[in-house]
C-alpha cells in the first residue's frame, strides 16, 4: 500500500521487478559474463572493469532508456501515491466510469445488430484455399479488399469463379456498403455532451449566468492559458522552430544548419529524454523517423519481426468482421484522401494485424474502456471458452484509420510502422475515444478547448453559440483523430512531433482554439452551422506552428 | 494488508449549524468514531475513498494520565492528528473526488494511541457539489507496507566446506546430491519469480475463434 508520498523503495522493487522479467535483463547478463571472461581484466576489479565494460558496449544507455520508458509507462495514481482497486485505477470518477460503460453497451448492440441483419458471424476460420489466396495478396489488399471474399461482383483473381467454395456464394451477396462504420466523432460527442455529475448543483438552474457556454458539463481541473504557456515555452515567438525557419527560403546558416549538426548528435545519444528535448522544436524530416523511434522506445528484433508474421498468420486464419469495419474505414477515409491513398495496401497490412494483437490489451490497464467480450460458438456462459473480440479488444471507428496514415510517410518498413503505430496508440490515441476522467483524455481536451476559446475569443465564441453553431461540434473531430486528414500530412507530423516531445496531448485544444481564431473574421459573420462548417472545412494551407504561437502568446 | 481493520462505531455525519434552522449548506461536516469493543485503541493508518471531500482534519481525544504531557490548564485531551489535508487539488472541480486515500503513520502530527474518539472534519468549501463524505473508511493498528520478500537465506549462503561423511557404495554422494537438488530447485525458483510478461499473443480456445456475437457483462 502507498502512502501519500511516493515510497522510493517501492518504486525501485517496481523497477527491477520489471527489469528482471525483460529481455534487456539476460542480455545485460550474457554481455557481462562475456566482459567477465576477458583475459585484460584482473581479478581484483572485476566489478569495476564490467561495468566499465558494460558502459563501452553502450548497455547502459538501453538501461536508462529502458527505465525511462517504463517510469513513464506507470499510472499517474501511481506517482500521487494514491491507491485504488484496478477498477478505480481504469477511472477514479463513478459517474464517469457510467458513462463509459453505458457506450460500449451501445457500441455492443450495434455490432451485434449488425451481425444479425447481415447473417453474418463475428469471427470465422478461413478456409485452406481463402488463406492461400490472401497470403498471396497479402501487399495488395486493397485491389479486391473484402469484395474478393464478399463481393456482389463474384469476380476473383486467380482463382476460377466455379471452384469457389460454398461459403463465398452464399456470402456473395454481401457486399462492403451493407457494411457500416459503428460510430463517428459525431456519436462520440455526444456522449461526452451527455455526461453529467448527478453530485453536482449547477447544471444551469442556479442561474443564468452560472449556465456554461460550452457543451462540456463536467468539471475537470485543466489547465489553463498560463499554464499551457509554461507547459510550451519551447513555441515562443523568440525561438526557432523547425518547420518554419527550415524552409527553403530561409538562409540555412540562421538556423537550419546548427539543427542539423545538434540533431545529428541527438541521434547518435540514443538517449529518449534527449530526443524529447530535442524534438520540442520540431523534427528535422530526415532526422523524424528515428527521433520518433527513440521517444518511443522502439527498437526491432528479430523476435518483434517474427511476432508481427505471427500476427500476420493470425489474419490470414481468422476472418473478422472487424475487418470489414476497417477495409470499409480505409476506404472512406485514407482511400479518398489525395495524400494518403497511395498507402492503401499498407494501411490494411497494420490495421489488420493490430486487430489481433492481443499485447493492446495491457493498456485497458490505465484506459478507461474494457474489451468487449464474447464466447466461443455454442459455448456461450462457459468462462473457460471466453474470449476478447476482437484479439486487441479495440473497436474501430469511423476514420481510426487515420491514426495509420501520416506514420506512412515516415516508415517504408511495415514492421517498424507497426510497432511505432502500436506504441503510439497505447500511449497517447486511445485517449481520444474513450470517455475518462483523465487530464489527457478527450473529455478534459474538449474542456481546455471550450474554455480557451471563451477565454480568448469570448465575442467569436459568444456570436457562434447565438447562431446554434457550438465551437465544439466542428473541434470535436479535429481532436479525435489527432488532426490527420484535416490538415496537410506534413503538417500533422509537425503536430505529432509535439505531441510526443512534451508527451502531451494538449496541443490538440490549443491548436483548434488557434483555426478559430485565425478564421475568426469570416466566422463573426456565419448565420448557420453548415456555413461555419463551411468556413472550417479546408484546413489544408494552414501552417501548424505559427497558429499554435499565435494561440498561446500573441496576448 | 493482512491485517483487520480495527472494530469501531463510525457515527452519521453531522453539519455544524450555529442556528439549527440553517440548511446544510456550510461546508463542513463532522464524523465521530468511537471504539467501543477495544482496549487502548491504537491508530495507525486510516483508508478510505473519497468522495467530493475537499480537506480532511483529524483530531483525537487521547486518555489522560499522569504522564501524559499538558497543553495548558484546560486539555481535554484533544489532539491535532492530521492538519487540513487536501484531498482534492481543486475544490471546483472533479480531480481527487473519488480517488481512494490512505493515511499512515508518517503523516500524523502525533502518535496515535491510548484514543478515546476520532473526529474527521470533511470540509468542502466549493457550493458546486451537492453532498459529500467519506465512503469505506477503515482504521488499522499497523501500516502495512508492501514489503520486497527477502531472499531465502539458502539462496545467499555460499557452500561450506563438508565435513567428511561414511562413504557408501553405489550410492552417489548424499551432500552432493542435495546440494545439486538444492540449486536446481533455486533455479527453478528463480524462473518461476522471474516469469516474463511477454505473452504468446493467442486469443483463441484450443484454435477455435468462430464467434456470433458479443456479450453483454
Amino acid at each position: 500500500m502507498g502512502t501519500l508520498e511516493q515510497k522510493p523503495d517501492n518504486l525501485l522493487a517496481n523497477v527491477l521487478c520489471y527489469l528482471r522479467s525483460s529481455s534487456l535483463f539476460n542480455e545485460l547478463l550474457c554481455s557481462a559474463q562475456d566482459e567477465a571472461q576477458r583475459t585484460n581484466i584482473r581479478f581484483t576489479d572485476l566489478k569495476k572493469g564490467v561495468q566499465n565494460g558494460l558502459v563501452t558496449a553502450g548497455w547502459d544507455r538501453k538501461l536508462r532508456n529502458a527505465i525511462y520508458h517504463f517510469l513513464q509507462a506507470q499510472p499517474s495514481t501511481a506517482s500521487s501515491g494514491v491507491q485504488g482497486s484496478p477498477e478505480q485505477i481504469k477511472e477514479p470518477i463513478t459517474y464517469v466510469r457510467k458513462a463509459q460503460l453505458a457506450w460500449e453497451k451501445k457500441i455492443l448492440k450495434s455490432l451485434n445488430s449488425m451481425c444479425t441483419e447481415l447473417t453474418i458471424p463475428l469471427a470465422r476460420r478461413r478456409p485452406e484455399r481463402e488463406q492461400k489466396d490472401m497470403m498471396v495478396r497479402w501487399t495488395e489488399l486493397g485491389v479486391d479488399g473484402p469484395a474478393f471474399m464478399r463481393g456482389s461482383s463474384g469476380i476473383c483473381r486467380g482463382i476460377a469463379p466455379h471452384i469457389l467454395p460454398i461459403t463465398f456464394l452464399w456470402k456473395a451477396n454481401l457486399d462492403l456498403s451493407q457494411i457500416r462504420p459503428v460510430y463517428a466523432p459525431k456519436d462520440f460527442l455526444d456522449v461526452v455532451i451527455g455526461m453529467q455529475n448527478p453530485n453536482c448543483t449547477s447544471t444551469g438552474n442556479i442561474g443564468s449566468s452560472d449556465y456554461p457556454w460550452g457543451l462540456v458539463h463536467v468539471s475537470m481541473k485543466v489547465k489553463t492559458l498560463n499554464e499551457l504557456r509554461l507547459q510550451y515555452s519551447e513555441f515562443a515567438i523568440t525561438q526557432c522552430q523547425t518547420g518554419i525557419d527550415d524552409l527553403p527560403d530561409v538562409p540555412p546558416e540562421l538556423f537550419d544548419t546548427d539543427r542539423t549538426r545538434l540533431g545529428r548528435k541527438v541521434l547518435a545519444a540514443k538517449h529518449a529524454p534527449i530526443s524529447r528535448e530535442f524534438s520540442k522544436k520540431g523534427c528535422p524530416v530526415s532526422m523524424r523517423a528515428e527521433l520518433w523511434c527513440h521517444m518511443l522506445g522502439v527498437e526491432l528484433d528479430n523476435v518483434d519481426v517474427l511476432y508481427y508474421e505471427q500476427l500476420k498468420s493470425y489474419v490470414l486464419q481468422h476472418d473478422l468482421l472487424v475487418d470489414n469495419l476497417l477495409y470499409k474505414d480505409v476506404k472512406l477515409t485514407a482511400t479518398n484522401d489525395d495524400q494518403y491513398f497511395v498507402f492503401e495496401d499498407f494501411l490494411y497490412q497494420i490495421l489488420l494485424p493490430f486487430s489481433r494483437d492481443t499485447y493492446i490489451l495491457k493498456h485497458f490497464a490505465y484506459n478507461s474502456a474494457t474489451p468487449p467480450k464474447s464466447y466461443i460458438r455454442g459455448k456461450l456462459g462457459v468462462e473457460e471458452f471466453a474470449v476478447t473480440y476482437p484479439p486487441n479488444g479495440v473497436i474501430p471507428f469511423h476514420g481510426f484509420a487515420m491514426y495509420v496514415a501520416p506514420l506512412c510517410f515516415l516508415y517504408n518498413d511495415v514492421v517498424q510502422l507497426y510497432y511505432v503505430f502500436r506504441k503510439m496508440y497505447i500511449q497517447y490515441f486511445f485517449r481520444l475515444h474513450s470517455v475518462s476522467s483523465h487530464p489527457q483524455g478527450i473529455v478534459s481536451l474538449s474542456l481546455i478547448f471550450e474554455q480557451l476559446l471563451q477565454a480568448e475569443e469570448p465575442e467569436l465564441f459568444y456570436q457562434l453559440k447565438q447562431v446554434g453553431c457550438q465551437p465544439l461540434k466542428i473541434a470535436f473531430k479535429w481532436m479525435m483523430r489527432a488532426f490527420s486528414g484535416f490538415l496537410a500530412s506534413d503538417q500533422v507530423l509537425l503536430l505529432w512531433d509535439r505531441i510526443l516531445a512534451f508527451d502531451s496531448l494538449e496541443v490538440l485544444p490549443v491548436l483548434a482554439v488557434a483555426i478559430f481564431s485565425f478564421r475568426k473574421t469570416n466566422l463573426m459573420k456565419v448565420q448557420t452551422f453548415s456555413a461555419a462548417e463551411a468556413v472550417l472545412a479546408d484546413l489544408f494551407t494552414l501552417q501548424v506552428m505559427p497558429l499554435l504561437q499565435l494561440a498561446l502568446f500573441s496576448k | 494488508m493482512n491485517d483487520k481493520p480495527l472494530s469501531c462505531n463510525v457515527k452519521p455525519a453531522v453539519s455544524p449549524t450555529v442556528d439549527s434552522r440553517l440548511g446544510s449548506q456550510t461546508g463542513c461536516k463532522i464524523i465521530d468514531i468511537t471504539f467501543p469493543n477495544v482496549v487502548n485503541p491504537e491508530v495507525g493508518e486510516i483508508r478510505f475513498q473519497n468522495y467530493y471531500v475537499a480537506f480532511l482534519t483529524v483530531k483525537a481525544k487521547i486518555k489522560l494520565t499522569e504522564q501524559t504531557p499538558r497543553e495548558g490548564p484546560n486539555d481535554h485531551g484533544w489532539r491535532m492528528v492530521v492538519r487540513r489535508l487536501q484531498l482534492m487539488p481543486d475544490p471546483h472541480t472533479e480531480t481527487g473526488a473519488q480517488d481512494c486515500f490512505v493515511i499512515t503513520r508518517s503523516q500524523f502530527v502525533c502518535e496515535l494511541s491510548q484514543v478515546v474518539s476520532l473526529r474527521l472534519i470533511l470540509q468542502q468549501p466549493s457550493p458546486l457539489w451537492k453532498d459529500f463524505s467519506l465512503e469505506d473508511l477503515k482504521l488499522f493498528k499497523t501500516s502495512g507496507g508492501s514489503r520486497v520478500p527477502p531472499l531465502p537465506s539458502w539462496f545467499m549462503e555460499d557452500d561450506k566446506p563438508k565435513a567428511n561423511k561414511k562413504e557408501l557404495e553405489g550410492v552417489p554422494d548424499l551432500d552432493s546430491l542435495s546440494t545439486n537438488l538444492q540449486q536446481l530447485w533455486a533455479l527453478a525458483e528463480e524462473v518461476s519469480a522471474n516469469q516474463t510478461e511477454e505473452s504468446l499473443g493467442r486469443y483463441e480456445v484450443d484454435g477455435c475463434y468462430d464467434i456470433n456475437l458479443l456479450a453483454y457483462s
